[in-house]
């Protein structure tokens, strides 16, 4: 009797680790997501979360990657790089080793410091600092590098023959606005422009919209850039078109980012943004995912829910193409792909893991955006 | 060996074992019915908490609604313009908590008025938001999605109403309406959330989870799937599933959903079967100790009791005390200090039985002692006699074989030497007679040596059966022509009678049985004076024997019962009163041998005066239809034929004597002689002289026949010769010790020339030339007819002499008598002369009275 049982016992024991090595592991991947979830700029991180949100169910829905689901862990860096920092090396902890996001460009240094000599790789959708630029890091940005949106700006500026410029650009998002800001006031000098007005928000807690859409009248710039969320933008928009002054306005991407048209009815009607550039075919699963979005969220979806979505998609490329979900090898997967089509455009990340992507300009017309081809 | 097991195991194993039976069997009764009601009482917990708060909600959201209309309906009575409105709503927004702001903007999109009062957004243009545009186009009451308000940080919604000009729309703070209830507060017991038509978390236990505005992904799957009434869905959360309660919000299409995981559900349920584990470890602790403390106290008491026993089996008979508290027991110590008692008395009756049988018996044993001795005494005296009187028989036998021998030897000489008389043609005729007496005698005498001899075989054990086919019926006509003469002669008549069942060939020992025949008819004519013999032969019905039984019935003078034990006892004759009879007694003894070596017995019946019947039987084998052989007459050999060669025959004899005798029978017949004296001799003569034949005797002195016969065959040329071993050993078995010392051939002496002749004539392959007269006067006379009418023929003195002369058994007349018949007619000498050699004087008498 009793060899019985220890014979059946050593037969269920081989079966189990026949079973285990056969089986492909099906345990899920962990997949980290950071943005400032809450707070008032909440809104680009909640979209892009959003997006990546849907992707993950898509996969999931089919089965998952090689047979193993996602499991999507998202946290709150509040807007706040510290924030950041801890809530990274959270996931770390764990045993998250794919992180999508942050956002903001701030946020790039206490990622970079948290996840520095860790089995870890990071895919920011928009994080677009160019202090990060051309490094070989475990850090792949789909965006581009946001000094380069000053030279389009720049040029309609020069084009239209204002010489005298207001700019507002958000301090707390330094690493992404400062570059701009820079070459902008760079290119500016060089021909021979004035910036007349500077607003740097760094009251965060008590912006006073009234008073800076003033104070723009009263320095009597004839173009306003700004390098602020779209929130920010818009109830600055709002505050300028009670004055009834008339100014050309610009923003960057980040402005176009969200919730600038609903914010700004139809006092921004007319602002030029620049952002990355946008097919003016849409696919078919452009079209189904703006559908699911809005079937889901009762809003369009952003570009960020774009990112957001395209990042996932590429970090699902990354595991299916050497079958491992190890970070080193996910971004060699990535690097040898090189090429990505994106719900909206094809773009390549180079060897550093940057992307590179062309530039559009776009105009706010009767409510929604118009691409201005050159 | 069975093994068996104590009370304390059977009884703690099986208290125990109930006990788990009945706990397992209680237990799982209650977690059955505990599981059934337990999941009642979920259920029903549950729908009444959804219920609550859905009823909760609806009832604020439609006051909420009321509220608003109410603002609505001021508004149509107040202008938009008038600066009272304001008052109005400020008034009456300090005094509801649900509602931190009211908006009123025009038709396109422009606030004309907030409150409380924010001088920001007078004139803020509203256009782009979804409740400005679904409100302004479907002119409905429009609930947004949930949202985090910016002054708030707190998830809030809108309810937009439609307006003459415009919109008027309330922002609720959701925390406010949603979170009233403790329900919602992160140590609520219940897992419950709110999420808004997006799905998006509005209220949640986990406030982070609405401050980062969470979705839920099931959202989706819960609204296709509800049907009105309280939904019941089983969704998996990080692998864990999770029974969601779902209850839907008609005016806002948000849900309230209520989160119980199934180990949640199931937490009482395994604290009722942690509760039952340790129930039935402590029932399992508590059966065992008691059950093995009572259980040990009844088998301390039965130990004591075994105990006791013991003491009582080793011969103590002390009264039991039983300690314990078992009446049983008690009672069992009662009755068994009565058995003890008792037990003890009979002891001691069986006591005093032992002792008075243990004297009785050595007395006994003393006496019985003395009688073995006494036995052993006696006995060994017998076996002395015993011992002695075998010994004695031995050597009785022993000597009677080598007298036997001894008297053999000489006799030989005799009858040879007569024999060779015989022969001479010169010898005088008148001296003739006294050697056919001498020869006669001489034969008589080696008959009685061969009884003699044949008896001493018995005794030793030597007798062998010779069996060979041959014709019953023949051979006992030829019994009773030989026995018939006699029979006349004593006026009697010899009768045979054979059943047709008799077969006429068996295999038999012929010889041996007309040996026990003629024995038989001969004793039964010596006590025969008047009447008839007669032999009867009948078979004897048997499965799977052949037996053919003989019957001798005489008329004779019987035998007296005391002679009947006895008469089959070697040398016993009938009594003396009757008449001596003749012979050595042996008779009867030798056929009752010789009839059961044949597988028979010998039996008599016999009344004095009356007669007598001796029966006995034999076995046979069916024989095998062989020729039969049949004797030839015997011819005397006076030379070898014309034109073969003259042999050269070798005789060693130690005994001068009889090698004379054998030498003058070989140069008689033509052959060459050469002599020897002993076996070294002959061993010197062969290598010198290469004879064609050697008749060697056996015992001799300085080298013996079977030395010399070995020598002889390691000799050039030993092989070939022809050995032809003579020996006076009698017994039959002798013969094959014979051949095999390399021999070729044996002759017994004493023998016939024509037996010595005829086997010289078979080894060397010559042929004689015969005495011919012999021959043909014996050819004349064949049947007792014949002789009787060559009888009547003879001078009357010559025939009364010879009658005389028979009848007093005188050899001498009767030899005188045949040798004046002979003078007359040769052949009926003869005749009468073979009677004589066979002391047939009966015979003879029987012819002459014909």
């Amino acid at each position: 009797m009793k060899k019985i049982i220890i014979g059946i016992i050593i037969i269920c024991a081989l079966l189990a680790i026949v079973l285990i090595i056969i089986k492909p592991s099906s345990k899920p991947i962990k997949v980290g997501f950071v943005a400032g979830l809450s707070g008032r700029l909440s809104e680009l991180g909640i979209s892009a979360r959003n997006g990546a949100q849907l992707a993950i169910n898509a996969i999931n829905n089919e089965g998952g990657i090689n047979g193993r689901m996602i499991q999507f862990i998202p946290k709150d860096n509040k807007g706040d790089p510290e924030t950041t920092y801890t809530v990274i090396n959270e996931l770390i902890n764990e045993g998250v080793n794919i992180i999508i996001g942050p956002f903001l460009s701030s946020m790039a240094e206490p990622t970079l410091r948290a996840v520095k000599d860790k089995d870890v790789l990071v895919i920011s959708p928009t994080i677009s600092t160019d202090a990060v630029k051309d490094i070989d890091d475990n850090f792949i940005r789909l965006a581009l590098v946001s000094s380069s949106q000053a030279h389009p700006i720049t040029k309609d500026i020069v084009k239209k023959g204002y010489h005298s410029i207001a700019v507002v650009y958000d301090i707390s998002n330094k690493a992404y606005t400062d570059p701009i800001y820079k070459l902008l006031k760079e290119i500016v000098s060089k021909e021979q422009k004035k910036i007349v007005y500077v607003n740097s928000l760094e009251d965060k807690d008590n912006i006073d919209f009234i008073t800076i859409a003033r104070e723009i009248k009263t320095s009597q710039a004839e173009a306003l850039v700004l390098i602020t969320s779209g929130i920010d933008a818009a109830a600055l928009c709002q505050q300028i078109y009670k004055t009834g002054y008339n100014i050309d306005i610009y923003g960057t991407s980040w402005v176009k980012a969200n919730y600038f048209l609903q914010h700004g009815g139809k006092a921004v009607e007319g602002v030029k943004l620049v952002n990355i550039y946008e097919n003016p075919v849409k696919t078919p699963e452009y079209m189904n995912f703006k559908n699911l979005y809005h079937d889901t969220y009762k809003v369009d979806p952003s570009f960020i829910s774009i990112q957001g979505y395209d990042a996932i998609r590429i970090m699902a490329l990354g595991i299916d193409y050497y079958k491992s979900s190890k970070p080193a090898l996910m971004k060699k997967a990535i690097l040898t792909i090189q090429t990505f089509q994106g719900l909206d455009e094809v773009f390549t990340i180079n060897k550093f893991g940057d992307a590179d992507r062309k530039l559009s300009v776009f105009v706010v017309k009767n409510g929604e955006y118009v691409r201005v081809d050159e | 060996m069975i093994h068996k097991k104590s009370l304390k195991t059977v009884f703690t194993y099986s208290f125990t074992l109930l006990i788990i039976i009945c706990v397992l069997f209680v237990g799982t009764l209650t977690i059955i019915v505990s599981t059934y009601y337990l999941r009642e009482e979920i259920t029903k917990r549950n729908e009444t908490i959804i219920g609550f708060v859905t009823h909760r909600i609806n009832e604020e959201l439609n006051r909420i609604y009321e509220e608003l209309v109410n603002y609505k309906n001021n508004i149509e009575i107040i202008n938009i313009e008038n600066t009272g409105l304001q008052k109005f709503i400020d008034y009456n927004i300090n005094h509801h908590s649900s509602i931190f702001k009211i908006q009123i903007s025009d038709r396109e999109g422009i606030i004309r008025v907030i409150s409380p009062y924010d001088k920001e957004f007078i004139n803020y243009d509203v256009s782009g938001y979804p409740y400005f545009k679904v409100t302004m186009k479907t002119e409905q009451p429009y609930w947004s999605t949930a949202f985090i308000s910016p002054q708030l940080n707190q998830p809030s919604a809108t309810l937009s109403l439609p307006i003459d000009n415009g919109i008027i729309t309330g922002f609720l703070d959701l925390s406010k309406i949603l979170q009233t209830s403790r329900l919602f507060t992160h140590d609520s017991k219940y897992n419950i959330a709110i999420v808004d038509q997006t799905g998006t978390y509005i209220a949640h236990n986990d406030r982070s989870k609405v401050l980062i505005r969470e979705t839920e992904k099931y959202y989706k799957s819960f609204y296709k799937a509800y049907n009105g009434s309280l939904l019941k869905k089983k969704i998996s959360i990080d692998g864990k599933t999770t029974i969601c309660n779902v209850a839907f919000i008609h005016q806002t299409g948000w849900a309230v959903i209520l989160y119980q995981s199934n180990s949640e559900v199931y937490q009482p349920l395994i604290r009722l079967i942690i509760f039952l584990v340790i129930f039935i470890i402590l029932i399992f602790v508590g059966a065992v100790t008691l059950s093995t403390h009572q259980v040990k106290s009844i088998v301390s008491t039965i130990h004591h009791l075994i105990q006791n026993t013991k003491i009582i089996a080793g011969g103590s008979y002390d009264f039991i005390t039983l300690e314990g508290r078992y009446q049983e027991l008690g009672e069992l110590a009662d009755h068994f200090n009565t058995m003890v008692k008792s037990v003890h008395e009979r002891e001691q009756e069986l006591g005093k039985y032992r002792k008075h049988l243990e004297d009785l018996v050595k007395s006994r044993t003393i006496k019985l002692e003395r009688e073995i001795q006494e036995r052993k005494k006696a006995e060994k005296e017998l076996k002395n006699a015993k011992e002695a009187a075998e010994s004695a028989n031995n050597a009785k036998s022993l000597f009677l074989s080598n007298m036997s021998h001894e008297l053999r030897t000489p006799l030989n000489s005799i009858l040879g030497y007569t024999q060779l008389m015989g022969r001479d043609k010169s010898f005088p005729r008148a001296y003739s007679k006294s050697i056919e007496i001498i020869q006669r005698s001489g034969d008589h005498l080696l008959y009685l040596i061969n009884e003699i001899l044949e008896m001493s075989k018995i005794e030793s054990g030597k007798l062998t059966l010779n069996n060979n086919n041959f014709n019953l019926y023949t051979s006992l006509e030829i019994a009773k022509e030989i026995m018939n003469s006699k029979a006349h002669a004593n006026n009697i008549q010899l009768i045979l009678t054979i059943d047709p069942h008799v077969p006429v060939l068996i295999n038999a020992d012929e010889y041996k049985l007309r040996q026990v025949i003629i024995n038989l008819i001969n004793n039964a004519i010596k006590y025969t004076d008047e009447g008839s013999i007669t032999l009867n032969v009948s078979t004897i019905p048997l499965q799977d024997q052949c037996k053919i039984q003989f019957k001798i019935i005489d008329t004779g003078i019987g035998i007296a019962k005391d002679d009947l034990p006895r008469i089959f006892d070697a040398f016993i004759q009938a009594k003396k009163e009757h008449g001596a009879r003749k012979g050595t007694g042996l008779g009867l003894s030798i056929c009752r041998k010789y009839i059961q070596l044949m597988g028979g017995d010998i039996s008599v019946e016999s009344e004095l005066n009356k007669g007598s019947t001796f029966t006995f039987d034999i076995m046979y084998h069916p024989a095998n239809s062989e020729i039969i052989p049949h004797n030839k007459p015997e011819k005397k050999v006076i030379g070898l034929k014309d034109g073969q060669e003259s042999k050269q025959i070798l005789i060693v004899e130690d005994i001068d004597e009889n090698r004379f005798f054998v030498k003058t029978l070989l140069d008689m017949a033509g052959f060459a002689t050469l002599e020897a004296a002993n076996g070294r001799d002959a061993l010197e003569m062969f290598k010198k002289e290469q004879p064609d034949l050697i008749l060697m005797d056996l015992q001799m002195p300085h080298m013996d026949g079977y030395e010399a016969i070995h020598e002889i065959r390691l000799l050039s040329g030993g092989k070939q010769v022809v050995i032809i071993a003579l020996t006076a050993i009698a017994f039959e078995e002798d013969r094959k010790k014979v051949l095999n010392s390399g021999a070729d051939d044996f002759i017994r002496k004493p023998f016939h020339e024509s037996e010595l002749f005829e086997k010289i004539a078979g080894h060397l392959n010559l042929e004689y030339i015969y005495d011919k007269t012999d021959y043909e006067n014996t050819s004349v006379i064949s049947n007792e007819s014949e002789i009787v009418s060559a009888i009547h023929q003879l001078p009357t003195d010559i025939v009364d002499k010879l009658k005389e002369a028979s009848l007093n058994y005188d050899v001498q007349n009767i030899t005188s008598a045949i040798s004046s018949i002979a003078e007359i007619n040769k052949a009926l000498a003869d005749k009468l002369e073979n009677f004589t050699k066979e002391f047939e004087y009966e015979k003879i008498l029987y012819l002459i009275n014909e």
